[in-house]
């Protein structure tokens, strides 16, 4: 009888506290869950043997053959400052002739802010290529722990560019952090080469444009919506700074500024790696 | 005309470190700089908000993922400084930990000095001893055989005696630990330094066991201790009064065979395995100290008495055997009423107490090991006749078991390994929870399943082979060049391995030290926020981490070293006296063991400041 009492209290705690150890671990905080992981988008870049002249045209009837990929945005909160809105969401498409690559980038934006002055913002947008082995989290920004080639096209050097406007000031504000309190230095204006910077960074902070400026760029703006273009050889000149697309199965990162919103410098949205698989 | 040109022994440089923090380790993780350098540090984070707080300086910064910290000093302070990590980053936070070098590293060659002192002059004092002197002395002066009987102040003595003591403690203990339970029930699998389960169990109550309960009152813990409260409530089927003198259940006898150190010597290697998770999870906590109260129950429904206390209790093994070294012990003090007392109620028990739980025969005890002082037999013995005695350190490590019943043997090797492995274990858990190893504290606690085998693989390496080996090889020189063949090897061994006892406790209590000093701060915020539920019941929630004399922690841990070779050396010398029959003998066996504890001290102070 008392075996049969001994046995029954063992079994009856026993099962009770793996019951309670079930529950726990069942509904513990902390618990890890599955979470799904994203697939990055791909952005195939194709062969097409096409030439784009950006002095003409943005070659808006060879970009209608391409397949568009969407790549979603979010807000840059690495460094401050953070930006107030962000742009949810831009499509992107590239090809290449085996002598150029180009890309393509289309996003929507009511306003269209090309002039800088004070309060007022360009509109950009830039594409970003890991340089060397270590590829950090694109969201670390700016190639934080890890080199960078960037380009950036700004709609107001756009505008100085390629229709010879001169600037309606000499100068401009650079920006630092918190520049509502700090004064803002003025920078003076350089002629620009080109519509797009070809800059290069190892951490934030340290935006570095380069010597020599390979990337040419044009972007239109049309009833809220911009489309710009890049174009670059894709033979590089110096391997330590420009982004190569040899071998191929690279990857790249987008970002936008909007002017209207006061985006600029750490101000944008920006996107997380994307896959170029290249044909 | 002479030039004289001084040329300096070191130029101070500027020295510039970028350190890379990842869970739970830095890159580089040991710095070696020399005093008076400026250096600089810039520290990232590779995953999440990381710190680095730098021991012995007090200056810190930190680092988000994808911005940077600096921090910038003249290190002008010598030694070994361990900088550790000042943000809750992970379960593992509070052992992320790098080693910053300062040469000239004076603090461990004084030590090293001071060690190797200490062994010259107890070579001296042995050689020049002649002749065995009757009765031994701590440290040549305080007699061992000195104590204070304290039943003699009638407040103790009614205490003791007294049905609710120690009831009341345990009682409160039970309700602290119903709520270490349900806190580490409800917090998961979140960091543990900020739940009250894993901080109060492996930061208060393991200190606290090693520092002050278990050198001074040797089984204290086991004496309120609510593990067994409620089996023993079954067996009893009685809250307080005097029930059932057999207890309820089956009864079972453990088997002779196992009446021994040594299943809680595997026991508790067992459960070190699983230390990497008990320690940080919280939920983890709550497995391990449920397991262990569900063990109780059902073990007190089978077995008689105390049997889990006695066999079961993973820290029951350390415990016994190191209160042999604590100043306090339960004897009787008249063995001649004893002798004349028939039926020996301490044993039988009575209506005003049960007979022994620990199945110890109190009117013969004349060691700590197997006395839980529950103080059943104080209020057992109607003569009064039992005593809580103050006594020197160590004097009943000097005691042989005695042949008193089939239970208990001679001195034997399940407490000389139980002495050995505690070494061991100490040193896996030094290594993995205040080393720099990143990688160690990768494998403790499994991030791989081939990193936690290899843990557990090299912890059985170091605990049963490594160690023993060693002490093996040191013991048998020692009997070697004794030329006594009469004396057999094998208590050579055993007898010497007492020595461990001294040692282990105060590595142990170093090893403590190197925890509560930095992160006992967090004490005082879960006291606020057990559950963190965002309570803050004493206002102290909100407490931020404030690591505390971690500029003298280095010297309080070699201090510790130094006291816990003085009493080896002491001990030592008297174990080896107690072995063999001459004089002459018991000192050319002391000189290899000598030998061996002067390195073994050596070793520790390098692990700990060096």
């Amino acid at each position: 009888m008392k075996k049969i009492a001994v046995i029954l209290i063992s079994g009856v705690l026993i099962i009770s506290c793996g019951a309670l150890v079930y529950y726990g671990l069942r509904h513990a905080r902390g618990i890890p869950v599955a979470i799904q992981k994203i697939e990055r988008p791909v952005l195939q870049v194709k062969f097409i043997d096409k030439e784009i002249d950006l002095t003409q045209d943005t070659g808006e009837d060879i970009w209608n053959t391409i397949s568009p990929c969407e790549v979603k945005l979010t807000y840059q909160v690495t460094a401050l400052p953070w930006p107030k809105a962000v742009t949810p969401k831009i499509t992107v498409k590239a090809f290449h002739n085996q002598k150029n690559i180009y890309f393509y980038i289309n996003w929507m934006d009511e306003t269209h802010d090309v002039d800088l002055s004070t309060n007022k913002f360009s509109d950009a947008c830039a594409i970003m290529f890991p340089l060397g082995e270590e590829i950090q989290p694109a969201t670390i920004m700016m190639g934080f722990l890890g080199k960078t080639n960037i380009w950036q096209w700004k709609a107001s050097q756009d505008k100085e560019y390629w229709l010879k406007e001169s600037p309606t000031t000499n100068a401009y504000a650079d920006f630092y952090y918190p520049f509502e309190e700090k004064e803002l230095l003025p920078v003076s204006m350089v002629v620009p080469k080109s519509a797009v910077n070809d800059l290069v960074t190892i951490r934030v902070g340290t935006i570095t444009p380069k010597q020599v400026q390979n990337v040419q760029g044009r972007g239109f703006w049309q009833s809220g919506d911009w489309k710009v273009v890049f174009k670059r050889s894709i033979e590089v000149s110096d391997p330590q700074l420009d982004a190569s697309f040899i071998p191929d199965k690279k990857l790249c990162a987008f970002a936008v500024w909007n002017g209207s919103r006061g985006e600029r410098g750490g101000r944008k949205s920006i996107s997380d790696w994307v896959e170029l698989k290249f044909q | 005309m002479l030039i004289l040109i001084f040329v300096p022994s070191s130029f101070a440089q500027e020295q510039f470190f970028q350190i890379k923090a990842k869970k739970f380790s830095y890159t580089p993780n040991i710095i070696k700089v020399n005093k008076g350098d400026v250096v600089r540090f810039r520290l990232v984070s590779e995953d999440v908000h990381h710190g680095l707080f730098l021991d012995g300086y007090g200056i810190s910064t930190s680092a988000y993922p994808g911005q940077e910290g600096a921090l910038k000093f003249v290190a002008d302070k010598t030694g070994r400084f361990s900088f550790r990590c000042s943000h809750t980053c992970g379960e593992f936070h509070p052992y992320m930990v790098g080693y910053l070098y300062v040469s000239p590293n004076y603090l461990f060659w004084a030590g090293t000095f001071i060690i190797l002192l200490l062994g010259f002059g107890s070579f001296i004092i042995t050689m020049s001893k002649t002749q065995k002197k009757e009765g031994l002395k701590l440290f040549g002066i305080i007699p061992l055989n000195w104590q204070l009987e304290l039943t003699r102040f009638k407040l103790i003595r009614n205490l003791l005696k007294s049905r609710w003591f120690p009831l009341i403690p345990i009682i409160i203990n039970l309700f602290i630990f119903t709520v270490i339970l349900f806190a580490g029930f409800v917090g998961g699998w979140g960091s543990g330094n900020y739940n009250f389960g894993v901080m109060i169990v492996w930061i208060l109550w393991w200190v606290l066991l090693m520092l002050f309960m278990v050198p001074l009152i040797g089984r204290f813990w086991c004496m309120i201790c609510p593990f067994p409260l409620l089996g023993e409530w079954i067996q009893r089927g009685k809250l307080i009064a005097v029930g059932r003198q057999k207890s309820w259940g089956l009864s079972k006898k453990w088997p002779n065979k196992w009446k021994n150190l040594w299943p809680l010597v595997i026991l508790f290697w067992i459960t070190t395995w699983f230390s990497g998770f008990f320690t940080v999870r919280p939920f983890a906590t709550f497995i391990l100290l449920g397991a262990i109260i569900l063990l109780a129950i059902i073990a007190s429904i089978i077995y008689e008495k105390r049997t889990f206390c006695i066999t079961m209790c993973p820290v029951s093994g350390f415990m016994g055997l190191y209160s042999n070294f604590s100043l306090c012990s339960v004897r009787r003090k008249d063995p001649e009423i004893c002798r004349k007392h028939i039926p020996k109620t301490c044993v039988v028990g009575n209506e005003k107490g049960y007979g022994c739980p620990w199945m110890e025969l109190p009117f013969d005890m004349n060691r700590n090991t197997y006395c839980g002082l529950c103080l059943e037999c104080f209020k057992a013995c109607p003569y009064d006749n039992m005593g809580f005695f103050v006594s020197p350190f160590g004097r009943h490590l000097f005691v042989e078991r005695r042949k008193t019943d089939d239970i208990y043997n001679r001195r034997s090797t399940d407490e000389a390994f139980k002495g050995l492995t505690m070494l061991g274990i100490f040193l896996s858990f030094f290594l993995a929870f205040q080393g720099p190893y990143g990688h160690l504290k990768d494998m403790v606690r499994a991030t791989s399943l081939s990193g936690y085998l290899s843990y557990i693989g090299e912890s059985f390496c170091i605990d049963f082979l490594l160690i023993p080996v060693v002490f093996l090889l040191f013991t048998f020189l020692s009997w070697k060049v004794s030329k006594n063949k009469e004396v057999k090897f094998k208590e050579v061994f055993v007898n010497f391995a007492y020595i461990l006892v001294p040692v282990g406790l105060a590595i142990w209590a170093a090893f403590s030290i190197g925890i509560i000093l930095p992160n006992g701060s967090y004490l005082l915020h879960i006291v606020s926020d057990p559950f963190a539920w965002g309570w803050n019941l004493f206002g102290t929630a909100n407490f931020p981490w404030t690591p505390v004399f971690t500029g003298i922690m280095p010297y309080i841990q070699v201090l510790l070293v130094v006291i816990g070779l003085m009493f080896a050396l002491d001990f030592g010398g008297k174990f080896s006296q107690q072995t063999y029959a001459s004089m002459d003998e018991a000192k050319k066996s002391w000189i290899p063991i000598l030998i061996y504890l002067v390195g073994l001290h050596i070793f520790f102070l390098k692990l700990f400041t060096g």
